[in-house]
């Protein structure tokens, strides 16, 4: 395999093709390392990963855009650590190094922020201070000190970030630098002050350099072509470019969720492969979670390597996983844990792999090499979903007897289910890989058997019980309590449906504002005349926080779906009517007979709500309806306390 | 002679006696770290009690390892926490003041986020702010919770807390089983109110065993939900019947609304009147013979002294009161309470912290939050020069003794200027204040005359009446010009010369003052001056999502215009969540009929319309309009400053506020506080 073969960067070479690049993992204290920080880095360095561009750090306390931002002469124990232990896997350490500029925060310095020019920030709609000249001297001497110190620590080299939130980066383009002086007139001269700044203080280690080669901004923002160049001109002191896109406004678009194609930079690598005629190592940042799609794109020469970080915080063992039997867990691009940049400060993490950024605090008798009992009852799983078949997994794979019994015609659960009509196909992957790992360790999956409280508590006397039968949408809500001829289904009933009989209208109550309300409303917008999206928030999808959020209401928009902000669904007096009213001013609207959908208002499914035993458990949806990540994280806490106790 | 007598005179609540009515209740303050009070903890109580507070209750204590909803949260159920409470009370009590702890779990008014852990609820019902649906709860589980509490209590007794109080109220479990509206269940814990109260009343008899006689225990219940079909005051009544009944409660507390429905209530801003709330410890008074506390946007010691002579409560909650001036009680009990620095009720540093995840500040008092003056929370900067509108030299805040007063010139007396004036002053400094208007204050004065945002000139008056005790008033009317500073022989220039609206690039070629052309082009300082009066149809263009352009659409909409707010925002007002106005002020302005367009960039301009593109779709509309005022981001206004440093000045140089970048008001009070103690 090409990923899996060395290439040479600068004075050194890296063992693979895959580099576990720089995002916000949160796991800092105080804006320095931690040990749960150095625990996330290890398990992808031990899982095989090439070449390691550890979380950016600030140089210079100016910048401080999220509470646990780290500030790099807080982290030389930590690059050392990491470092250290890094040798004895040949893994090439890169540290990343930077200034966010006017894309920070002032929320914890409370002090502005600093940038070329009075540009706001996006989010925050904050104005930065336009950098004097002896303060753009001292950030100078930061990126020189900043970089000295990582390399002091025993890093392979540094990155310096140019792509969004990137002090340099604005300076670079005319969307944020509209200066005055020579800095203004040559917008690449600070570029070149820091390039030169940072190869001097590193001597001959590794200078790393990301770039966005899109800022998709065409009436006023730099192009690809314009940004190749760039690259061309420092590409002398340079030993590794990783291509990105997206800019001041388009944040969104660097990491984006499965919406946007894998590899979506690729056009973008081949045009600045172009431009170096290959003087320069590149390596593809984008959504990459297969390998083999990478493959492809190393053996087409659109790269020299590929960033997988997403699909290795999904499998820290990515890399380890793609010479062994057991496929790694699939990233599914879907953004909901792994995105922590918001003020919540949520440690970084993983849907379908929950252990990601817990690798500390997480018991580790969740190991794999867990002594085996002799004696042991074996485990009925009811329910073939995700909670179902992780339990299943583990436990199979550290040999106990464990069977799975599902009453639907298909296993998967809401995995299978969601990937109706266009709505989560990506999820397929995801049960394809517990499928073939299950067959693999040949767990036996009994389908279309609807078992019953009496046979369960027959079950009882001799198995170790597991329900994780999931959620179901069928929880009316108050507001229509009184309608009973309102036809109302649930987002998960609507999607099970086969075929989904065409609409005059159709009407979401959406209490949560998130992806399931969005797909949900484009899925209904192609089967219905008319499509009402209902929300008590001030915008509609407020809590889509998976970067998709624009081209989410951009979908709406131009499906036709109506929005209803700050409103609420009321069952009326007439039967099979509802009304559409707003919170605050005399706004309504009525519609006949529509059907409506109802966003997030499950109810577990369990068959057994009133027993209580000891050899009975119940995780997932079924003991409360949330999504798949606790789902698999209480799998993975009842395998490992059925293995280790024997659960007699 | 005592101006407040009876907001001053002792209480007992149960074995414990208050030596005044006023009270800090519980309110969150991030200041926890790793679960645990932290020394800003000590600090901030320590202030308070300092500044005369009768009571202080702490932030809620969690109970439980599924009581997680926020990061910064004190877990009291570890050992841990012991340590930092003994330090908390020690210094509280040292200061003459009590301190009851309040003890809570939040039940299905969080998130699974941090725990990882299922949450717990009555019934299986998602809250509507956190939108998570918990587990319901077994009678197992509920035996759990109790335990939880106890084992707090218990810490809280050795760590020297003078009481409990049980939160029953805001973001509460207890609440949850009280109300109808969550609680659903069939067994004896649901259905009737007594069987909705089981909870708090086992709650109420497990902390009273745990604590003995000598603590006292109060509860705090809400009086109205806010919500439809929620608990309003006949059942917050029953709910305090039922309390007193137990004769184990030593007094109650009182609130209104749901901290994830109806915040807006909990935290009034100034657009909803003071004394608000004041029915419901009134109604409770009627029925139970214990001491009832008020709270509500106290921020006036007579408004207390009336609620207590009146009969409606026997103690007052002040507590953005005392955010924003830790010596309430004391200026108030001294005959000074004309020098207390009020609180404007904007809440734009204390709440709209809380809202995402940050310490508790106050947009007046700079040293809210940063009591411990702890360096962890607080950027020190590098050593950077001049110009403090970066990152300063240096955050020590300690009184600089040595050597004899310097002369500080300070140009410009918005609140940035006011700010600088008062610290430098505070130093025993020389200060000289120069006003180019008639009227100090600058956008600050100008933001008060919006409807429903005259406290905002509170601030403004808080730091004249500072700057006036230290003799120092400022010239208004007066440009200073470069020459005229360098002839005072300064020793500092602080400028603090603000920002210039600025006309935006869509606009150009419809100034106001151009009678043929219109639509006009204005801006809000202008028609908040009275320079510019639009009538007819306008526009009010939004960049900001702030206050500017609601509270401008809102007075035009009330002179009789036809008002469109229109905004490239998905929301209209999208920041007006963090101060908890967005509700308020759309249902005021869908009464006066304000039209809201979003998602829409201005693109230019013609001559009887504005050009906007939806960005979401490309599609592009135009509406008309006599009128546009443009809502954007000012320039900075430092000549002086770039004149002074070309004349060769570094050392004793200050840029702050607006004038470093356009920004909102603590930046300006923050930074004209940090002047004072950097006069070289």
């Amino acid at each position: 395999m090409k990923l899996l073969s060395p290439i040479p960067i600068g004075g050194y070479a890296s063992k693979n093709r895959v580099m576990f690049g720089p995002h916000l993992t949160n796991l800092g204290r105080d804006r320095a390392p931690s040990e749960d920080w150095l625990a996330y880095f290890e398990a992808r360095i031990v899982g095989g990963a090439g070449i390691v561009v550890t979380e950016e750090a600030s140089v210079h306390q100016s910048d401080w855009p999220t509470e646990r931002w780290l500030l790099a002469e807080r982290c030389p124990w930590g690059w050392k650590r990491l470092a250290d232990m890094a040798k004895t896997h040949g893994t090439l350490m890169i540290a990343s190094i930077g200034h966010a500029g006017g894309e920070g925060s002032s929320a914890y310095s409370q002090r502005a922020m600093l940038a070329p020019s009075p540009v706001p920030e996006v989010d925050q709609r904050e104005m930065p201070k336009e950098l004097e000249e002896f303060e753009i001297e001292l950030l100078l001497e930061s990126f020189s000190r900043a970089a000295a110190s990582a390399v002091d620590a025993g890093m392979n080299g540094v990155e310096i970030n140019l792509s969004t939130r990137s002090l340099i980066r604005q300076f670079l383009s005319p969307l944020s630098n509209q200066r005055s002086d020579e800095l203004g007139s040559d917008r690449s001269l600070f570029l070149r002050k820091i390039v030169a700044a940072v190869r001097s203080a590193i001597g001959s280690e590794l200078f790393a350099v990301r770039l966005t080669l899109d800022e998709f901004a065409p009436w006023g923002g730099l192009e690809p072509e314009a940004l190749c160049t760039i690259a061309k001109s420092i590409a002398s002191s340079v030993d590794l470019f990783t291509v990105t896109s997206g800019s001041l406004y388009t944040k969104a678009r660097q990491r984006p969720d499965f919406h946007t194609r894998e590899a979506f930079n690729d056009h973008l690598a081949t045009l600045l492969n172009s431009h170096l005629e290959r003087s320069t190592p590149v390596f593809l940042q984008g959504s990459v979670t297969s390998a083999a799609i990478a493959e492809v794109l190393l053996t087409d020469q659109i790269c020299d390597g590929v960033e997988m970080t997403r699909a290795q915080i999904a499998d820290p063992n990515m890399v380890n996983n793609l010479t062994t039997t057991r496929s790694p867990t699939p990233c599914v691009l879907c953004n909901q844990f792994c995105m922590v940049g918001d003020s919540r400060n949520l440690r970084v993490s993983c849907l379908v792999n929950p252990d990601a950024g817990y690798e500390r605090s997480e018991p580790e008798k969740r190991r794999a090499s867990l002594p085996m009992r002799r004696v042991y009852a074996p485990v009925k799983v009811i329910g073939a979903g995700p909670a179902g078949m992780e339990l299943a997994l583990k436990l199979a794979e550290a040999g106990r007897t464990v069977e799975i019994i599902d009453s639907c015609e298909a296993p998967g659960g809401l995995l299978t289910a969601l990937a109706a009509h266009g709505v989560g196909g990506i999820m397929l992957r995801l049960r394809d890989f517990y499928l073939s790992n299950l067959a693999s360790s040949k767990v036996r999956i009994e389908l279309g058997y609807r078992l019953g409280i009496t046979e369960l508590e027959v079950m009882l006397k001799d198995s170790v019980v597991v329900e994780a039968t999931g959620a179901t949408g069928s929880m009316i809500p108050e507001t229509l309590r009184n309608s009973a001829f309102v036809r109302q289904v649930s987002t998960q009933e609507l999607v099970m449906q086969r075929k989904i009989p065409a609409e005059r209208s159709v009407v979401i109550d959406d209490r949560i504002g998130n992806h399931e309300a969005a797909w949900a409303a484009e899925l209904a917008a192609q089967f219905s005349e008319s499509t009402h999206l209902v929300t008590p928030d001030p915008s509609p999808l407020s809590r889509l926080n998976t970067g998709d959020l624009m081209d989410a209401v951009s979908r709406l928009r131009n499906n036709g779906v109506i929005t209803h902000t700050l409103s609420k669904v009321r069952s009326n007096k007439l039967p099979s009517a509802v009304t559409i009213e707003s919170l605050f001013s005399d706004a309504k609207l009525e519609l006949h007979d529509p059907l409506l959908i109802t966003v997030g208002i499950r109810n577990s499914a369990t068959i057994s709500p009133d027993l209580v035993h000891p050899k009975l458990f119940r995780i997932g949806d079924c003991l409360a309806p949330r999504n798949m990540h606790y789902a698999i994280l209480e799998a993975r806490r009842l395998a490992d306390r059925l293995l280790s106790t024997g659960a007699d | 002679m005592q101006r407040f007598p009876n907001l001053f005179r002792t209480i007992t609540l149960g074995p414990i006696t208050v030596r005044n009515r006023i009270v800090f209740s519980a309110h969150l303050t991030n200041f926890a770290q790793n679960g645990n009070v932290s020394d800003q903890h000590v600090a901030y109580y320590k202030e308070r009690a300092l500044g005369g507070v009768g009571l202080i209750i702490t932030e809620e204590h969690s109970t439980h390892e599924s009581d997680w909803p926020y990061e910064k949260m004190i877990h009291g159920f570890r050992p841990e926490v012991v340590n930092g409470y003994i330090a908390i009370t020690e210094a509280v009590h040292q200061a003459g003041s009590r301190i009851f702890a309040q003890i809570n779990h939040n039940g299905a008014q969080g998130t699974s986020n941090y725990s990882r852990l299922p949450l717990f609820g009555p019934s299986p019902k998602m809250d509507p702010m956190f939108r998570e649906v918990p587990k319901q709860v077994t009678e197992s589980d509920i035996v759990d919770i109790i335990s939880g509490y106890v084992k707090v209590a218990e810490h809280a007794r050795l760590g020297g807390f003078d009481g409990i109080e049980l939160q029953c109220s805001h973001s509460s479990i207890v609440r949850q089983f009280l109300s109808p509206i969550t609680n659903e269940r069939t067994d004896r814990w649901g259905g009737s109110i007594e069987n909705r109260a089981r909870l708090m009343v086992a709650l109420i008899e497990a902390t009273r065993q745990a604590i003995g006689p000598n603590m006292a225990l109060g509860i705090r219940i809400c009086g109205d939900e806010m919500v439809e079909g929620g608990l309003e005051i006949e059942d917050a009544v029953k709910v305090a019947q039922i309390a007193n009944g137990t004769s184990m409660v030593d007094y109650i507390n009182t609130s209104i609304g749901i901290a994830t429905q109806s915040l807006y209530s909990i935290e009034a801003s100034m657009a909803i009147p003071p004394g608000y709330s004041l029915f419901i410890p009134a109604a409770i008074r009627q029925v139970v013979d214990i001491p009832v506390v008020a709270v509500g946007r106290f921020k006036d010691p007579s408004h207390c002294e009336r609620a207590i002579r009146d009969g409606q409560a026997d103690l007052v909650g002040v507590v953005r009161g005392q955010i924003a001036d830790p010596n309430f009680a004391k200026k108030a009990k001294e005959g000074l309470e004309h020098e207390i620095r009020t609180c404007l009720s904007c809440n734009q540093e204390c709440v709209g912290r809380m809202g995402v995840n940050r310490w508790l500040g106050c947009i007046e008092n700079p040293d809210a939050g940063k009591e411990a003056a702890r360096n962890s929370t607080v950027n020190s900067g590098g050593s950077l020069g001049i110009g403090i509108g970066a990152f300063a030299a240096s955050n020590q805040r300690s009184v600089r003794v040595a050597g004899a007063p310097r002369r500080v010139a300070v140009v410009g007396a918005g609140p940035a200027g006011l700010q600088a004036a008062i610290s430098s002053a505070r130093q025993g400094h020389l200060v000289a204040l120069f006003e180019a208007n008639a009227e100090v204050g600058g956008a600050l004065t100008l933001a008060s005359k919006a409807p429903h945002r005259a406290e905002l000139a509170d601030l403004i008056r808080n730091q004249l009446s500072e700057l006036g005790r230290m003799g120092v008033s400022p010239n208004t009317n007066h440009t200073i010009t470069l020459d005229e500073i360098l002839n005072l022989t300064p020793d500092a220039i602080v400028v603090a010369t603000g920002s210039v609206p600025e006309l935006p690039w869509w606009s150009v070629g419809h100034l106001a003052d151009n009678e043929i052309s219109t639509p006009k082009v204005t801006n809000p300082a202008t028609v908040l001056n009275g320079l510019d009066r639009p009538t007819g149809r306008v526009v009010v263009y939004d960049d900001l999502g702030f206050h500017q352009a609601t509270s401008v659409a809102e007075l035009l909409a009330e002179r009789g215009c036809q008002v469109v707010v229109v905004t490239p925002h998905l929301s209209v007002g999208t920041d007006l969540g963090l101060t908890l106005d967005l509700e308020t002020w759309q249902l005021r302005n869908s009464r006066n009929s304000v039209r809201q367009e979003v998602e829409c960039v201005a693109v230019g301009m013609t001559e009887t319309s504005i050009l906007l593109q939806r960005h979401t779709t490309g599609e592009t509309l135009t509406i008309e309009a006599d009128w546009v005022v443009a809502v954007n981001h000012g320039r900075s206004e430092n000549t002086l400053y770039r004149n002074l440093r070309h004349a060769g000045w570094s050392e004793g140089l200050f840029l702050i506020g607006d004038a470093v970048a356009p920004r909102r008001a603590h930046s300006a009070v923050i930074e004209g506080d940090l002047v004072g103690a950097l006069i070289p």
